[in-house]
């Protein structure tokens, strides 16, 4: 039997909720400022806060600009077209193209409510500048009146309106300006949050003044304590397709060069309050620290006939802790941009492995087949996606499964760490023996502490390299004592051999075992 | 507001004379001096409220000449503040200097004449005093045309000083820039700034003081720069007692300008000195304030202008302008400050 088909529609209020606020933190608004950027082939983006205040905003860039044309065509219907439709790179230095379904423009919609954007393309003798004004539109009996509006079919919902105006420009001039003011009070606040002090706590005071010395500040503890304002400096400068420290993510690693040299060759500088962001990605902190890299997390696979996930990446494991907690966990790029933070889950890693999550970090850079994954907020994504489960499904076989290839990455790193304990091990021995050396013979000479398999008079033998010790006596004494014990019995031999008869000796050293046995 | 042909045309028309000589040699010899002061007396932490314009080159070049404290860690002037009218040239300035102590885009005489419909800047502003220099620099006139004689810059300059007085501030300087051209002055002011100066005259020592210059009557139409120079300083003199300060001139400058479109006019560059007379918390003595008054009033008489251009005629000072300025030059070429 035929069923009758009905319509599902979406109500006005859906869409003005959507243009009003998608992004869960103020870096992820102004990152949507800065890839537009990148996508107009900008070389330079300067943001400022106006901080501590946080009462004007502005952005500007040296990108590509735009004529008043196409400024009109953009907010005639946002997201009723693609950047990509013209490509997927961009005209002037080929950068992967950002930009998706062409809504960047309304992140400036949850900073504040009017804004000003100034603009001029190359080549255009014309400068324009739009006032924009969303507040009619976002007041709440606004949306009340859009709540049960049912959309006809091509109907448009309205979430502003703007002015424009043109002006004569150099016709080699070309930059875009946004000037956001009646900054959203929510925004402002979170900004101006201090969560120590509202802890009662002294806020820990941060260098923003260059982003190796705000890495170091941040470096003892985690990012979110030094208060919001840090958070941005670290969310913009961890997402956005800047460059790496000359040295980042991982010092001396040449394997990691191709993504140093990808990033640095996009020559996109971000400027926030006057200072340059860098990616505050620099392993390990100390030079003493042991740690592995992980650089060969590439992986291509065809989703479907159309879709092919194209992934490059790299994993970074310390024997400490890493260090802003912020920096542990993995980081999805797609198109160079971070979605969200570094996700300490491992996209949900189904295994507890307790201190090596704390340990590790990585990134994973997506060039193709993830894009229809992100969520409208860009940070985060459908985890029911195809790509996004075949990325899941890749890390998780290098993360913990056995292969032909070799171990999982834990495995691995069990491995190293078992090793480790053991070397230190060896060198704590080590520095026992040397001790041991120190108070028998005076000096810490090198001598070897050993068992002798068959029984002496006096239990233990002391020559210039070597102390000797009968094996009965060592039997119910721990392993970790051994040493210990091996050294007093030498200290015994060494002062009191000449004094008491070998019986006597063996007496003695027949007591202190027994007391080391106990311990 | 201006449509946004004009207020481009008026950016363009700015930008080139920032970097003009004139105005250097205005910051070398009456500024900087002014700072040096304030920078051994405050230990080193000078306040500066500026409007600083678009290249915010003075807030720069006192900061490259070691008087104005900076944070290269936290890339912050901790003791500067500006205001500025012009969106794109407000995102110039705060992308440029980065953090400072105050950064309001607005227009300074609205938001100190008109708090109630300012209210978060006001705030801010009235917050931020007391300062120990103020940079009015407002490029246009002081009572323009369609203003009434008591005009709203001159109203916005008083709200400055009792902003001084109130925050307690003993001793500062005021750098006040404006314009002079006799075709599209206010004729009404002028006519109220000349009564006063007749008025002033009828005193002895005033017109002693005063010595060998036009009459009032004449200097306005004559020399007009000249004429408003007097008047304006003077009218501080007046306003300035009242609100708890006397004050002097320590200096002023003039130089013509020349614009490709409309008339010819001045540029005048006041350097005026306040002292407080009285803590904040005393009554007003009309004895003191009309002491101090008289008194200012002969200092200004007295005191006589600096011709910028006259100076500019030897190659050698002009050449030590260029090359004191050029620092500054340098660095707003490497920070590629955008548009």
């Amino acid at each position: 039997m035929a069923s009758d088909k009905f319509p599902i529609d979406v109500a006005a209020s859906v869409i003005a909720d959507i243009s009003s606020g998608i992004y869960r933190t103020p870096a992820g608004a102004v990152k949507e400022l800065v890839s537009n950027a990148f996508d107009a082939d900008a070389e330079t983006v300067r943001v400022s806060t106006n901080g501590p205040h946080f009462s004007t905003f502005t952005c500007t860039d040296d990108g590509s600009g735009l004529t008043p044309e196409r400024f009109k065509e953009i907010m005639g219907l946002i997201g009723g077209s693609s950047k990509r439709d013209r490509g997927e790179t961009s005209p002037i230095f080929g950068r992967p193209l950002i930009g998706r379904i062409g809504i960047g423009i309304l992140s400036i919609g949850q900073i504040c409510s009017s804004f000003e954007i100034f603009s001029s393309a190359k080549g255009s003798k014309t400068k324009f500048r739009a006032r924009i004004d969303l507040a009619p539109y976002m007041r709440p009996e606004a949306r009340r009146m859009q709540l049960g509006n049912r959309l006809k079919p091509d109907e448009k919902v309205r979430v502003g309106e703007y002015e424009i105006e043109e002006a004569e420009e150099d016709i080699d001039k070309h930059y875009t300006r946004v000037v956001m003011e009646k900054i959203n009070p929510g925004f402002q606040k979170q900004l101006r949050s201090r969560p120590m002090v509202e802890l009662g706590v002294t806020p820990k005071t941060f260098k923003k003044g260059d982003m190796k010395a705000f890495l170091a500040s941040v470096s003892k503890d985690t990012v979110a304590e030094h208060g919001a304002y840090a958070q941005l400096i670290w969310e913009l400068a961890v997402t956005t397709p800047v460059r790496y420290f000359p040295q980042g993510p991982v010092r001396d690693t040449p394997t990691l060069d191709d993504l140093r040299k990808r990033l640095a060759g996009y020559k996109f500088q971000v400027f926030l309050d006057g200072v340059e962001l860098l990616k505050p990605i620099l392993l390990p902190a100390a030079p003493s620290v042991i740690h592995k890299v992980y650089p060969d997390l590439d992986f291509r696979t065809k989703v479907s006939s159309a879709r092919e996930l194209k992934v490059r990446g790299y994993l970074y494991w310390q024997n400490t802790r890493i260090l802003p907690r912020e920096l542990q966990g993995i980081l999805v790029r797609v198109r160079n941009v971070g979605i969200g933070a570094f996700d300490p889950t491992y996209l949900g890693y189904p295994k507890h492995e307790g201190w090596k999550f704390s340990q590790m970090c990585g990134e994973l850079y997506v060039d193709e087949g993830l894009d229809e994954a992100i969520n409208i907020d860009r940070a985060s994504f459908r985890e029911t996606d195809d790509a996004y489960l075949a990325l899941q499904e890749f890390l998780f076989q290098r993360l913990g499964k056995e292969t032909d290839q070799g171990a999982g990455v834990f495995t691995n790193i069990k491995a190293i760490s078992g090793e480790i304990a053991q070397r230190k091990r060896n060198r704590e021995a080590a520095k026992r023996v040397k001790r041991s050396a120190e108070a028998i013979y005076g000096t810490a000479r090198s001598i070897e502490l050993k068992v002798t398999e068959g029984r002496t008079s006096g239990g233990v033998k002391v020559t210039p390299h070597i102390i000797r010790v009968d094996k009965d006596l060592l039997q119910d004494i721990p392993e970790r004592h051994r040493d210990l014990f091996i050294g007093v019995c030498g200290v015994i031999e060494k002062s009191l051999g000449s004094m008491l008869s070998a019986s006597k000796r063996r007496s003695l050293l027949e007591r202190l075992a027994r007391l080391f046995s106990a311990q | 507001m201006g449509s946004f042909k004009d207020i481009e045309r008026r950016r363009k028309g700015a930008k080139s004379s920032y970097r003009d000589p004139k105005k250097h040699y205005v910051r070398l010899n009456g500024w900087l001096p002014v700072f040096e002061e304030y920078f051994k007396l405050r230990n080193g932490q000078p306040h500066y409220l500026t409007l600083c314009a678009k290249d915010a080159i003075d807030v720069r070049y006192f900061r490259q000449k070691g008087l104005l404290p900076y944070d290269s860690e936290q890339k912050a002037y901790p003791t500067v503040a500006f205001i500025e009218k012009d969106a794109q040239d407000y995102a110039s300035i705060a992308e440029g200097l980065g953090t400072t102590k105050l950064a309001i885009r607005g227009d300074l005489e609205e938001i100190l004449i008109r708090p109630e419909d300012n209210l978060e800047n006001s705030e801010r502003l009235r917050g931020s005093f007391p300062y120990d220099v103020v940079n009015l620099d407002f490029t246009g006139q002081v009572v323009r045309e369609d203003d009434p004689p008591y005009s709203q810059t001159i109203r916005a300059i008083e709200r400055i000083i009792e902003f001084q007085a109130a925050a307690g501030c003993t001793k500062w300087h005021m750098f006040l820039t404006f314009r002079a051209c006799p075709q599209t002055s206010n004729h009404e002011a002028d006519d109220e700034l000349r009564t006063i100066i007749e008025g002033n005259l009828q005193n002895a020592d005033a017109q002693a003081a005063y010595g060998t210059r036009l009459r009032p009557d004449q200097l306005v139409h004559e020399q007009y720069e000249e004429f408003l120079r007097v008047g304006i300083t003077k009218f501080l003199a007046f306003s300035s007692p009242s609100r708890g300060y006397a004050c002097t001139l320590a200096s002023s400058y003039s130089y013509p300008r020349n614009p490709d479109v409309g008339p010819r006019y001045h540029i005048i560059k006041l350097i005026v000195e306040f002292e407080a007379i009285r803590s904040v918390r005393n009554l007003p003595n009309p004895h003191q304030v009309r002491t101090a008054y008289e008194k200012s009033v002969q200092q200004i008489f007295r005191s006589h202008v600096v011709d910028v251009s006259t100076k500019l005629d030897n190659a050698e000072v002009r050449r030590a302008l260029t090359d004191d300025l050029q620092p500054v030059l340098d660095e707003l070429e490497q920070q590629k400050i955008i548009e």
